[in-house]
């Protein structure tokens, strides 16, 4: 299979939007790519690294998305073109080094940020737009709606980034980011550049460094002023379409991948003639003139965009400036509630706004209502499917282990929680045990506010939990801050040697580079115990042990935060390293007595793996060997000790 | 869902939170949703029945002692002060070095040593010492893994060399009932052991085994109820003065349910009393007797009296106690409100 | 199906989040683009993967590119590595043309295992998928998996059955190719023997 670096301009790939924007990355000349894991993004560098070599370009995982980005603009300060990618969460963590580059300008390489956005929070922790950073920070914003696309605006970004001396933003989304298309390849730069940062002191003309922030008035001035550059090239772009009649009943204007939906809706209710559709590939700064011509096409408009009205404020911002000189119109859009102002869209959703709009009834195609009634009637019996953590994973020991030790202290204790595949801890998946959610480092964070409650009478256990990849993204800081303000609370970091949910990449302490190649491992027990913080290491599979270790912790109230590391590799990674399993696991059927034990399902209902089911037949707990990965775990949970386990 | 519809939760209300719990250890061992912490019964999770053996076997929830008494012996509940007797004793485990470690008259430990040799008993659910581990025990139990430092475990005894020591430790009798819960449930092995009076009504009020689901409690050949000195041997992190309150609500010194009962020689060092209460008690007696294990003779009167005294302050006090806890004259909490009982508790007046 | 039957043929793969959904996906895209197809593969990632429900979108058209997600009935095939995931998939986007084919072994969600929630009985699922379909195939890729001596294989071998059913413009030589492409040596060989096993396990039905 042909990888993305291939030197053939012209030939054909089926590729991921986020393959897409690796390629058009290297044909935009991508030098220096740094990059934190989150989904919809993770597969960018991860693409990059796998071609880092042939390419002779430096691909890293950074340990946080504030790292990373301020390396990309190192890079371009030095006249490398840099790539950094991020979830929506990752521009929040960014915010406050962009809105300090702004005000000084990006050098000569040029540096391209991709943001994936997540309609509907399928994989994240909040719903968030995060294109308003272009608009708050006079940063240019691309769009696109394919694959091919997005390979063509990311290229063409580096071009706009060093035009207007500022990161230029190109944003997908889910849908984009993990939907394969036809991608026609083109050409990778020949040249190679060489990198010196520019503006040093000069000890014959001493003066400050462009890259310094200050007179700070009037760099704001000069950033918005900056940002006009692109405009001329916006107005002219073919990346904004139309599609349509000359004169439209109804004027859509859209952006990403609703311009897919948009046009799927209008085929199917055969609307071409009436509907036309605007497509924005070039979603900010707005190019006005290219939009004031399509607003005259029709004088009702609906905007259909993912999540936020952004583009919907911009343009009737835009309009009402224009005030009398053009004719009043009908704005549709999540304003007046014919989108939502939240979630993902689709071709169904769209085709429903349509038909009520244009009075055109949606039916959905081939389905009569006697099929739509008994279909779904008989859909009923479809159990609903929660998500659950992996067959053998550690955080379900850690979890159990954390529930039994806060019960057994009895004083209603909690666990403060964070981002990554534990936090299923707040559902059966990890027992409910899960009392705060929000951000990387914030169970951590907050577990340093409730830690310092004495004085009140708080007097509850506090865990605050993170994984191996967090720690080191976000939670040093706010482990210092415990330490050094004495705060209460044991920190349990859940290390399974992998950056787990966003697809297993390495980190610092994992010892292996974004490339495959063996780097420094950081030591995270010399790191806390150098901050003077009690240490402890354990196995979470190591019920009894663990258990009584974190009891003996939270009795420890001598010193401020303390540190518990739950160390054991993530199942899937062993699996892959390992491909046998450790054990061949049974539920005794003459010991395993179902119902009749009196522990009420404790296997299933509540320690929960996907490995152990009910035997409806049989009235007993059995192993599903076609998802049982042989840990061994659940033979230290039965009271019966009905569950064996056989070394493999 | 009311929380009250769940056993566990009314074991908590009835029983834990006024105080009453003994830490007898009949509701612990035997479920993965219960455990024991700093002298406590923990609640882990909950498994959401409505009814369980932790409530049904639990001496401080309802007990019908003339229930107990007949199927026990066969008679109604005796309003004797030391309940039914069949013979009273001064006795003494005839080794000298059983009696050293034991210290008193080491009966208990020579009389079930040699039950076992002689395969009376095939084992004995104990107290482990050090960290001892579960051979031959099945159930896998968080209790266990909440064990404090230098807290016992539960251990079954089938080798008769390791009786003596297991039974002179302090802590002896405190993980009893978590063994005998964790006896593989399709063990046949004839059981003897000895514990607190509260341990004994644990037993005593579990029935035979109709589901299969735990141990047979017929499979226990020998109960031997220790008297209880209401000091008793804490947990580590226990609280004395908690520990003294919940068990003023007791009304059993000398374990008026067990087969045979063995207290302290009152004075008399080196001897032990011994109370015969049942035909198996007595034919186990009388067996290590004639085997040269035990010697016995009559308990001298006066020593009769003083027992007598003992368990009749204790029932009284607790039939006070149980009246002031429950506000009404009657109503004596876990043992009822038949007058027959609370009147035998007060000397069958 | 030699040739592109329908335009916008609409494929939905599906299953459970762990089974190795994606990778199928993402094998047919390659081969059908590798025959000069154009498709667009739109997956669900992440969190789902996690024991949740997952389905790949396949559009494939003589030339044209299509939105990510297939609109609401308008699947043409569903085939699925779960049974009860290929019953979601109809009632959300089949209609009575549709051509079901589900491997048949059950992935309890753990609302079921802990009895809050039942799990249909299997004929009662699969009568409604035939009786909702244009015609409905069932066969036990799982244990023909399990046979070869790894669960791993399961969405292999139902490559193999999407190929013996005939409801795609894919023949043997297509799928094998690419996983030519991607797989070496022995690990190729099992992987083969795998799609062989899914084509034969449709002539047997």
């Amino acid at each position: 299979m042909e990888g993305i670096d291939v030197n053939a301009p012209g030939t054909t790939q089926l590729l991921m939007g986020n393959e897409a924007i690796a390629r058009g990355a290297l044909e935009g000349g991508v030098g220096f790519s740094s990059q934190y894991p989150g989904t919809p993004s993770s597969e960018i560098l991860s693409v990059l690294a796998a071609v880092a070599k042939n390419m002779r370009i430096h691909t890293e995982w950074s340990v946080n998305e504030m790292v990373a980005c301020e390396a990309a603009a190192g890079a371009s300060f030095a006249g490398i073109p840099a790539l950094s990618a991020m979830k929506q969460n990752g521009v929040n963590v960014c915010s406050d080094f962009l809105v300090n580059l702004i005000m000084t300008g990006i050098g000569t390489g040029g540096l391209v940020l991709v943001t994936g956005d997540d309609p509907s929070a399928i994989s994240s922790s909040n719903e968030e737009d995060s294109r308003w950073i272009c608009k708050w920070m006079d940063m240019p914003l691309l769009e696109p709606s394919t694959a091919q696309e997005a390979k063509d605006m990311v290229k063409w970004a580096f071009e706009i980034s060093r035009l207007v001396d500022n990161p230029c933003f190109v944003r997908e989304t889910t849908r984009l980011a993990h939907t394969r298309g036809k991608v026609v390849l083109g050409e990778l730069p020949s040249e190679r550049r060489t990198a010196r940062f520019p503006d040093v002191w000069d000890m014959c003309k001493p003066a400050k460094s462009q890259f310094t922030s200050g007179p700070f008035g009037i760099l704001h001035h000069k950033a918005h002023e900056r940002l006009k550059r692109v405009v001329p090239l916006f107005e002219a772009s073919a990346f904004n379409t139309y599609e349509g009649p000359e004169e439209a009943e109804l004027l859509v204007i859209t952006s990403g991948v609703c311009h897919l939906y948009c046009q799927e809706a209008v085929a199917m209710l055969g609307l071409g003639s009436r509907v036309g559709i605007f497509r924005l590939g070039t979603t900010w700064p707005l190019p006005e003139q290219a939009v004031r011509k399509q607003l005259e096409r029709s004088s009702k408009v609906l905007f259909v965009e993912e999540i936020d009205a952004f583009t919907e404020g911009n343009v009737m911002e835009f309009a009402a400036s224009l005030g009398a000189s053009l004719p009043p119109k009908t704005y549709l859009g999540k304003r007046s509630g014919h989108i939502p102002s939240w979630g993902a869209l689709g071709t169904d959703l769209v085709a429903q706004t349509l038909g009520a709009i244009l009075n055109v009834p949606y039916k959905v195609a081939g389905r009569d209502a006697s099929y739509s009634q008994g279909l779904g009637e008989a859909a009923k019996m479809v159990p609903p499917r929660a998500i659950n953590l992996c067959p053998g994973c550690p955080h379900r020991g850690s979890y159990w282990i954390f529930k039994n030790a806060l019960a057994i202290d009895g004083r209603h204790g909690l666990v403060a929680g964070d981002i990554g595949c534990y936090s299923l801890g707040f559902i059966g998946a990890g027992f409910f045990q899960e009392r705060t959610m929000h951000c990387m480092g914030g169970g951590v964070g907050v577990a340093n506010g409730l830690g310092n409650l004495k004085e009140f009478g708080f007097d509850q256990p506090v865990l605050a939990i993170a994984g191996d990849s967090t720690f080191f993204h976000a939670c040093i800081p706010a482990l210092v801050n415990g330490v050094y303000n004495k705060a209460n609370f044991i920190f349990a970091i859940l290390d399974n040697s992998a950056t787990a949910m966003t697809g297993f990449q390495p980190h610092p302490g994992v010892g292996r580079a974004a490339t495959g190649d063996p780097a420094p491992r950081v030591d995270m027990e010399a790191l806390c115990r150098a901050l003077g913080a009690r240490v402890e290491v354990c196995d979470p599979f190591d019920l009894e042990d663990s258990t009584r270790t974190l009891l003996d912790m939270i009795a420890d109230e001598t010193g401020g935060a303390r540190v518990l590391i739950m160390r054991r590799v993530c199942e899937l990674v062993r699996g892959r390293r390992d491909k046998a399993r450790p054990y061949n696991m049974r539920v005794n059927p003459s010991v395993c007595v179902g119902d009749a034990c009196g522990c009420n399902r404790l296997c299933i209902r509540v320690f929960g793996c996907p490995g152990l089911i009910w035997d409806q037949e049989a009235g007993r707990a059995k192993i599903d060997e076609a998802i049982c990965t042989g840990c061994g775990l659940c033979a230290d949970i039965c009271p019966q000790k009905a569950i064996e386990r056989e070394a493999a | 869902m009311e929380t009250q519809a769940f056993a566990s939760f009314r074991l908590r209300a009835d029983v834990i939170d006024r105080g009453l719990c003994p830490l007898c250890g009949g509701c612990a061992a035997g479920c993965p949703y219960l455990g024991a912490q700093n002298g406590r019964i923990v609640q882990l999770d909950c498994c959401t029945l409505p009814e369980g053996s932790c409530y049904s076997n639990c001496p401080r929830t309802e007990t019908d002692l003339g229930e107990l008494s007949h199927s026990v012996f066969g008679e109604p509940f005796s309003p004797d002060d030391l309940g039914i007797v069949k013979g009273a004793y001064l006795a003494q485990a005839t080794a000298p070095e059983t009696r050293a470690a034991a210290g008193g008259g080491g009966v208990v430990a020579a009389l079930l040593r040699f039950s076992l040799e002689h395969g009376a008993i095939d084992a004995i659910p104990g107290s482990g010492l050090d960290g001892e581990g579960h051979e031959g025990l099945r159930s896998r139990n968080l209790a266990a893994s909440s064990r404090s430092a230098g807290a016992p475990t539960p251990v079954l005894l089938s080798d008769a060399a390791s009786v003596v020591a297991h039974l002179s430790a302090q802590h002896r009798y405190a993980r009893v009932l978590a063994a005998f819960n964790s006896i593989p449930k399709e063990s046949s092995a004839k059981l003897g052991l000895a514990c607190l009076p509260c341990q004994v009504a644990s037993l005593r009020k579990r029935t035979g085994n109709h589901t299969g689901s735990r141990v047979d409690v017929r499979n226990v050949k020998i109960l031997i109820a220790e008297f209880c000195a209401t000091k008793r041997w804490l947990e580590p992190g226990e609280d004395r003065q908690a520990a003294n309150k919940a068990c003023s609500f007791c009304w059993d010194l000398t374990g008026e349910l067990a087969d045979l009962s063995v207290g302290s020689g009152r004075g008399q060092q080196d001897w032990n009393t011994v109370l015969v209460r049942t035909e198996g008690g007595r034919h186990a007696f009388e067996a290590a007797r004639r085997g040269g294990a035990l010697e016995a003779k009559p308990l001298p009167a006066d020593s009769l009296a003083q027992e007598k005294k003992a368990s009749r302050d204790k029932k009284r006090r607790a039939v006070r106690n149980l009246t002031a806890l429950t506000g009404t004259k009657n109503d004596l909490a876990y043992l009822g409100t038949c007058p027959k009982v609370a009147n035998a508790l007060q000397g069958g007046a | 199906m030699k040739e592109l039957s329908k335009e916008p043929l609409n494929l939905i793969i599906g299953g459970v989040g762990g089974q190795g959904n994606v990778l199928m996906a993402q094998l047919v895209g390659q081969a059908l683009v590798q025959r000069g197809y154009t498709a667009s593969v739109g997956d669900t990632y992440g969190v789902s993967q996690r024991g949740g429900p997952v389905a790949s979108h396949v559009r494939v058209s003589r030339d044209r590119s299509y939105g990510p997600l297939i609109p609401a009935g308008q699947a043409d095939v569903i085939l699925t590595l779960e049974p009860a995931e290929a019953l979601r998939l109809l009632s959300e986007l089949g209609n009575p043309s549709t051509v079901v084919v589900t491997n048949s072994r059950p992935v309890y969600p753990p609302d079921v295992s802990s009895g809050r929630a039942t799990y249909p009985a299997l004929e009662e699922l699969f009568g409604a998928l035939k009786r909702y379909s244009s015609r409905c195939t069932v066969v036990d890729a799982s244990a023909a998996a399990l046979d070869m001596g790894d669960p791993i294989f399961t969405n292999i071998v139902m490559l193999g059955v999407l190929i013996g059913a005939d409801v795609a413009p894919l023949e043997r030589k297509d799928m094998a190719d690419v996983l030519a492409d991607r797989f070496k040596g022995p690990v190729l060989e099992r992987n083969l023997a795998a799609l062989d096993r899914g084509i034969a396990l449709v002539a047997q039905t």
